[in-house]
Formats: C-alpha cells, structure tokens, sequence
C-alpha cells in the first residue's frame, strides 16, 4: 500500500511538473532555444500572486486568471525585448542571456519579497482530501492532475487545428520556408512564449497553494522541466507530458525509499533514460 | 509608359564578403512568364532570394508596381502578393499534404479575382487530393514538387518566382509540372522560371534572361533568342547583350 | 596581374611584439606567484589564490564554450569532485595534501568521461542544462554519503600539521603550476597543430573537420581537460578554505562567475578571460557588500553582453588596435616585407 500511495503521489506531482515542462518543450520545438528563466518566472508570477492575494483579499482563482494573463503579458515582453535578439543556429547567446537574466530576476526577487518561504492561503482546498478505496487522494493535486491533462490536451489542439499551430509547426519545421509561406516567424515565437509563460501562471498557483516557494527555487523548477521533456521525447506534447509523470513517480518512491533519495531518484531515472534510450519515451530515432 | 509588375534595378546581393550580384536589371510585366537561366553559381536562385527579402538589399532595388520594396521581410513580400517555390522544395516535414497548404491559405495575400482554392490546387494536380492527410516526406518527389507549387499557388500570388522545379524530377514527372504552368498564366499570374533545362526555359517562356557571374549577359523574346548566343551568353563567350 | 603558376614567397608570422611582451610578462608574473611568500603578507596570498582560481575556472569554460561550442551550466561538479577527492586523499587516507592537489585530478576525469558520453547527444541548450543535473546529483550525492560526512561537510585539519608559512609556500607553488596549466597550456593547445581546427570549430564543426581533426574526439578530450583544469582550481580553493560542504563545493556561483568573467571579458580569447578575471575579481570586492542588487546588476551585464557585446571588452579593444597578448593567428607575410 506504500507503494501504491507512492505511484498515485507521483502521479499526481507529474501533474505540476507537466505545466513546467510543456512550456519548456514548445519553446525549444519551435526556437531550438532554452529559456534559462523559465523557472524562475514560475516563481516571480507565485510571489506577484501571493502579493496580490493578501493586499487585495483575492481567492486562489482570481490570482490564477491574473496571473495566467501577466505570464502571458510576461512572455510576450520577453521574446520581443530579448529572445528575438539570440534565437539562432549558435545556442551560446540565448543560453548566455537568458542566465544572465535568470541570476538579475532571482536577485531581484531576494531583494523585493527577501529569502523568506510563502505560499498562497487556498481557503482549505490544500487540506482537503477523499478516500478512493484503501488510499486517500487529495483534492489540490487531483486538480493539479487534472489542469495538466486539459492543458497538454488544449496545447495539442492547438498545434493541430488552429491557424497559429500550423505557423507554429511549420516554423519548427523550417523557418524560412514559413516566411516565404507568410508566416512572420517573430509573431509566432511571441505567441509560443506568451503560451508557455501563460501556463507558468497555472504552475505558479498550484505550487504555492500545495508547498512554498522562496526567490531560489526556481533553478529546480528548471530542471525538473528539462528532465520531464527529454524523458518523454523531445519536440512532442504529450512526451513532455509522459516525462513528467515518469519524473513524479520517480520522485516519489524515492521519497519512500529514504527522504535524502527522493529528488536523486528522477535526476538518476533522468540519466538512466539517457543512457538507454536518448530519443526519449516517445521520441523517434 | 506603365510601370512593370516587378522590377529590379542596379540589384547588388552580398553573402558576408562575398559579392553575389553585380547590378542586374530585370522587369516582369503582368501574365508574363519570365525565364532566367544561367549555369551553378551564375546568381539566378540569389536573385529570387533578393526579391523575397531573404538576402537584405537597398529599398529601390526592387519595386513593386513601382513601389520601392527592396529588403522587407520575406512574409511582407508575400502579403503584397509574390509567392516562392523554393529551391529543393523546403515543405514542413512532419505535416500532412492539407497542412502544409493550409498555412499557406492562412497567410496568403490579398485574394485575387479568380483566386486560388484547396478545390483549385486539387483539380490542378489530383494525386495530392488523395494524399492529403499524409505526411509530405512520404510522397515522391514529383509529388513534393506539386505541393510546393500548390502552397506557393495558395499564398494568391500575383506573381510566382519557382527556382528550379525541375531539380532531380524524372522526365516524365517534369512533363507533367510544366504542363500546370499555362493554366496558372491563365489565371494572372505572372511567373519567374529559373531553370536549367535551357530548352524546357525556352519553350514555357515569352522572354529570358541568361546570367552570368552575377550578372545578365543575355536577354529577349525566348522564340528569337539562337542557340549560339545563349550558349555565348552562358559560358561567357562574347558577352553579348541584348 | 599575377600568374597563378608562380607562388610569392611569403611567411609564416606567428608571433608579434606585443606578443613577446605579454609573453615575457606572463613568465616573470608566474615566477613573482610561485615566490609569494618571500614577498607578500598572508592577505595578499589569499586575493592571489582567489584570483588565480577564477582565472582558471573561467579559461576552462572559455575553452568549452569559445572554442568547443560546448556551453556548460554546471563546471560546479569538477570543481566539487576535485575538491572532495583531494580532502579524502588527504584528511582521510593520509596522503600529504599538497601532493593530494595533483593526485585529485583523477576525479574530475572520470566523471567527464561519462558525463560526456551521456550528455552529447543533447543538443546544445539541452547539453547546457544536463551539465547543470550531472552538478546536482554530485552535490544530492555527497549530501547523503557519509564517507565524505554527508551535509555536514569536511574540515582538512591535516593542514594544522604545517605552519603558515610551508602552507603559503605550497600554496604559492601550486598557483603557479595552476596558472602554467590552464593559461599557459590553452596558448600551446591554441598554437599546436589543433589550433587552426580548434579556433574553426565553434563557428564551423564541418570547416574543422576538413582540417583532418577528428571534431567529435577533439570536443571531448576538451571537455575531459576542461573538467581537469576546473578540478584543479577547486581543489586548491578549497584548500584555502579549509573546509568543504556540498552546498559551497557545488555552488551554481562557479558556473556564474565563469560566465560572466567569459562574457564580459570577451569569449574565444585568453586575453578576455584575464581582463574578465580582474574585473570580477575587483567589482567582487568593491560591490560584493551590497549582495542582492550587486548579483542583479552582474546578471544584466552578462545579458547586455549576450546581446550587443558578444565579443566582450577584448572584442571591442580588437576594433581599435591589434595588439594580441596571446596570439594565436597565423599571418602571411610577404618576404620583402
């Protein structure tokens, strides 16, 4: 039964690590381009939402929606200020830039809201749980489980059958052959990283309802993305979403295992999935 | 005088230091087709990347209608209603036949009377009907070949610049290319044929133009254009100009 | 104008004045590190040693980023491994601890091989971000490994055994050798038969291969050096320090210090790197107090930097006068001239 409790935890973490790292897998699909900031905007949109709670007295779904439409706002300012400047064949100045970023915008955030740990009041929702046969489930994570698989399945959609995801697709396929098709590659890489910040508002209210977060975090979050991604295959949706079930799972019963084993267990998995299948799970060779 | 569809003037390209186009001239009146021929490296596929603003050249260099439009954004040039069929096809790979259309359709430029639709391109060339909802890596490359013309065809050209549709075709596949050239002329569209087949340029075209090392060493009427001073042209005999 | 049959005599140039200057410079500063401790008070020393490990980590990174087109986040993990190898060596198996620096070495070098063969299929952001997780097992591991004292860390207390003076004299030699290593043996690795390949190799892999250098082999004895020399530089920091916890020996900071020192020093150039060093070394100093926002406004040079420098500060003095400390060009001269 610990175990099973351990594999139902895991899954439902996957829930959290799947809204990183689907962001992370369309910006890197459609710019071959990884955003170093990527966790630590997760964690200044959780401490904008916290703010925001306690002075305006706002719920757990208010700050949501406003915080979805700054990551949005947020990712959109990001590409066009910065990233459109560094996306390229040579993966140096993105990667270089978006570091830099990433220690001015951690330091920042020490600086505005200092090294304490906060998380966002749910009105009970973070304590509540059921019983489902011999496990208790709780019903923050079931959520959590459940936004990401209507959000993995939302992107999808997206990607097939709309006017954005074929420019999207078309120009992760080849760039300039979509702008001679018409397409303005520097409006759609504006919409991949509005999207992908956009879905950091989700992540943001989720982490801080369950656990906390502190001005340092984000670097894990980062990698936590990056090891779902390339554990489910790289340049696929529902990969990214595979990858961080695997990675929760992995997680969580090495929690079971020893305390000290839990966030070793998904880097080991991580570097296991490397050494015998590199493409990933659903990855093509 | 009325000004030409398309034109270039003085055009001079540049890959880094190396000089790709010495100042060539060129115009494209309305239902023409235009060859352009030359050998490897002669600076004809340059030329079309110029005019799409692949390869950034001063604002007069090309006009438009007359309009200066040299240098903007290849989606601009499309949105103003010039289309490519670029050299080795360049199809996004990992979309289906429809998709690769459909992005097309979605960015296409102002539609022009009789313009082109999905039921258009099909009935130009049929096969891709049936293969619609298949990847385009799967298909052969003469079938490559007709959706790049069709995406290109969707985007409602005005005029259509197609670098070496030929390229690694069986003959029998380029028969059948050639053979939707008429109809698209038909239909309004002006057309740039960079091409290597010097007699297949000849025959599908009014007029050519021969380059040479970054320039244009020959030009006129396709029918009265000799086999002698194309061949000059080419190779760079006795530089003769029209 | 000239016929193509006839050859002009030319030759090869391959060093220049300002070349024979900073060489002759770099020799008598080597000397004054190795001989310290005649000269220098305790505090001198230290700055010294903390400088020379930055210039080493960052010439390290250098070699991967500017010249491999390897783009690393996580050099913290050799520069850990060396350090905790040398603290076991010496606190725990007994061996002489300035002789432990060396020994060390071997750490470092295992941990690349295999940590390269696993990360090379990434492409290059994500190669960037798997050394960043490779440095987070090391430090997950050491946390939980009570061989090395798990979380609490290491203290070396065999260095009790020496007096101040036999400490800054070993201390003193090893920054020397240190500096003789990495600075002076990128110049030779940079002017040897694989420096032509290797200054092509970042902008142009294929360019390089057609030097008839083995890319992919040449990228990973790179890469197996680089984590030696960084190992090097963390082994003896962490001498100086006395002590090592897993937090500190795998610090993120090392990752950013190279980098920043890289970037704004100017990237694919020894010179940079010094000029790089010197300026970390001192803003450090001057605006470290001021913590929080002192990180913020390094952070948003390295960012300047990555979009309008990318050359750096050696980039932008190349513009004006070609003056190279370290050249690593070939020239063709004419033989009249």
């Amino acid at each position: 039964m610990h175990w099973l409790d351990g594999l139902v935890q895991g899954i439902l973490l996957g829930g959290l690590f799947a809204q990183y790292a689907l962001g992370m897998a369309l910006m890197f699909g459609v710019m071959r381009i990884v955003n170093i900031t990527h966790g630590d905007l997760m964690v200044l949109l959780a401490l904008i939402g916290i703010s925001l709670a306690s002075s305006y007295a706002l719920g757990p779904w208010s700050v949501l929606v406003l915080l979805v439409l700054i990551g949005g706002f947020l990712g959109w300012a990001l590409q066009r200020a910065i990233l459109n400047r560094v996306v390229g064949d040579d993966p140096l100045p993105s990667l270089i830039a978006t570091f830099g970023l990433s220690v001015a915008l951690q330091n920042l955030m020490l600086e505005v809201w200092s090294a304490d740990t906060r998380s966002l009041p749910g009105g009970g929702i973070e304590q509540a749980s059921f019983q489902l046969g011999p496990l208790f489930v709780g019903v923050l994570p079931l959520i959590v489980l459940v936004t990401a698989t209507v959000l993995t399945g939302g992107l999808d959609a997206i990607l097939r059958f709309t006017r954005f995801g074929r420019a999207l697709r078309a120009s992760s396929s080849d760039v300039e052959a979509a702008a001679l098709t018409g397409v303005n590659p520097k409006s759609v890489y504006a919409g991949a990283t509005a999207i992908a910040v956009a879905i950091l508002g989700f992540a943001a209210v989720f982490q801080s309802l369950r656990s906390t977060v502190s001005p340092s975090d984000g670097p894990f979050q980062l990698i936590y993305a990056f090891e779902a991604v390339i554990i489910g295959g790289m340049g696929s949706i529902w990969g990214a979403f595979l990858g961080a079930m695997v990675l929760g799972i992995s997680q969580s019963i090495g929690f079971r295992i020893d305390p000290g084993f839990g966030i070793l267990a998904g880097h080991l998995v991580f570097l296991i999935v490397l050494a015998v299948r590199p493409q990933g799970i659903l990855g093509k060779k | 005088m009325t000004e030409p569809l398309l034109s270039t003037t003085g055009l001079v390209a540049r890959y880094g230091l190396f000089q790709a186009l010495h100042g060539v001239d060129i115009t494209l009146n309305a239902g023409e087709v235009v060859s352009l021929i030359g050998a490897n490296g002669a600076g004809k596929s340059t030329l079309l990347k110029s005019i799409m603003g692949l390869i950034s050249v001063g604002r007069d260099m090309v006009r438009l209608d007359g309009v200066p439009v040299g240098g903007s954004a290849p989606h601009k040039m499309v949105g103003r209603g010039v289309a490519i069929v670029p050299e080795g096809r360049r199809l996004f790979a990992g979309m289906s036949v429809e998709d690769n259309l459909r992005v097309a359709i979605d960015h296409a430029g102002p539609m022009q009377p009789n313009g082109w639709t999905l039921a258009r391109v099909f009935a130009l060339f049929p096969i891709l009907q049936e293969k619609r909802k298949v990847p385009v890596e799967s298909l052969s490359g003469g079938q490559q070949q007709m959706v790049a013309i069709g995406r290109a065809l969707l985007n409602q050209p005005r005029i259509l610049l197609c670098d070496e549709i030929s390229l690694g075709l069986a003959p029998k596949v380029v028969k059948e290319i050639y053979a939707a050239l008429p109809s698209i002329s038909a239909a309004g569209t002006a057309i740039i044929l960079v091409e290597q087949d010097v007699s297949l340029a000849r025959s599908a075209s009014n007029r050519l133009y021969c380059m040479l090392e970054g320039r244009v060493t020959l030009s006129g009427n396709s029918a009265d254009i000799t086999r002698d001073a194309i061949s000059d042209a080419y190779f760079g005999g006795s530089h003769a100009l029209a | 104008m000239t016929q193509t049959t006839v050859y002009p005599a030319v030759r090869v140039q391959r060093q220049t004045a300002s070349g024979r200057i900073a060489l002759t410079l770099g020799i008598l500063i080597i000397v004054g590190i190795a001989t310290m401790p005649l000269w220098a008070s305790q505090g001198l020393i230290r700055d010294v040693v903390r400088l020379c490990c930055f210039i080493a980590v960052a010439q390290m990174w250098n070699l991967l980023a500017g010249y491999a087109g390897l783009v690393s986040v996580g050099q913290q993990a050799f520069v850990g491994v060396a350090a905790y190898m040398m603290f076991v060596l010496a606190q725990n198996l007994g061996v002489n601890p300035f002789v432990a620096v060396v020994l060390c070495l071997i750490a470092p070098a295992i941990v690349a091989v295999p940590t390269y063969a696993l990360l090379h299929r990434l492409d290059g952001p994500y190669f960037a971000i798997g050394t960043w997780v490779v440095a987070e097992v090391m430090r997950l591991g050491f946390s939980v490994f009570p061989y090395v004292n798990s979380g609490a860390g290491m203290s070396l207390r065999v260095m009790t055994d020496y007096s101040a003076e036999q400490r800054a004299i070993g201390v003193s030699l090893l920054c020397a050798f240190m500096l003789l290593v990495t600075v002076g043996g990128s110049y030779w690795l940079l002017r040897s038969r694989y420096g032509l390949a290797l200054t092509a190799m970042r902008d142009n892999p294929v360019a390089a291969a057609s030097q008839g250098v083995n890319v992919n082999r040449l990228r990973f004895l790179i890469f197996v050096a680089a984590a030696v020399g960084t190992g090097l530089a963390g082994a003896i920091y962490f001498m100086a320090q006395l002590r090592i916890t897993p937090p500190s020996a795998f610090d993120a900071n090392w990752a950013n210090i190279a980098i920043f020192i890289v970037m704004v020093g100017g990237i694919g150039s020894i010179e940079g790197v010094l000029i790089g060093a010197l300026i970390y070394f001192f803003a450090d100093r001057w605006f470290g107090d001021y913590g929080a926002a002192y990180l913020v406004v390094l952070g948003l040079l390295t960012l300047f930097m990555a979009l309008f420098a990318r050359g750096g500060i050696w980039g932008m003095i190349c513009k004006v006068v070609d003056a190279p400390w370290f050249p690593t060009r070939r020239r063709l001269l004419d033989a009249k001239g």
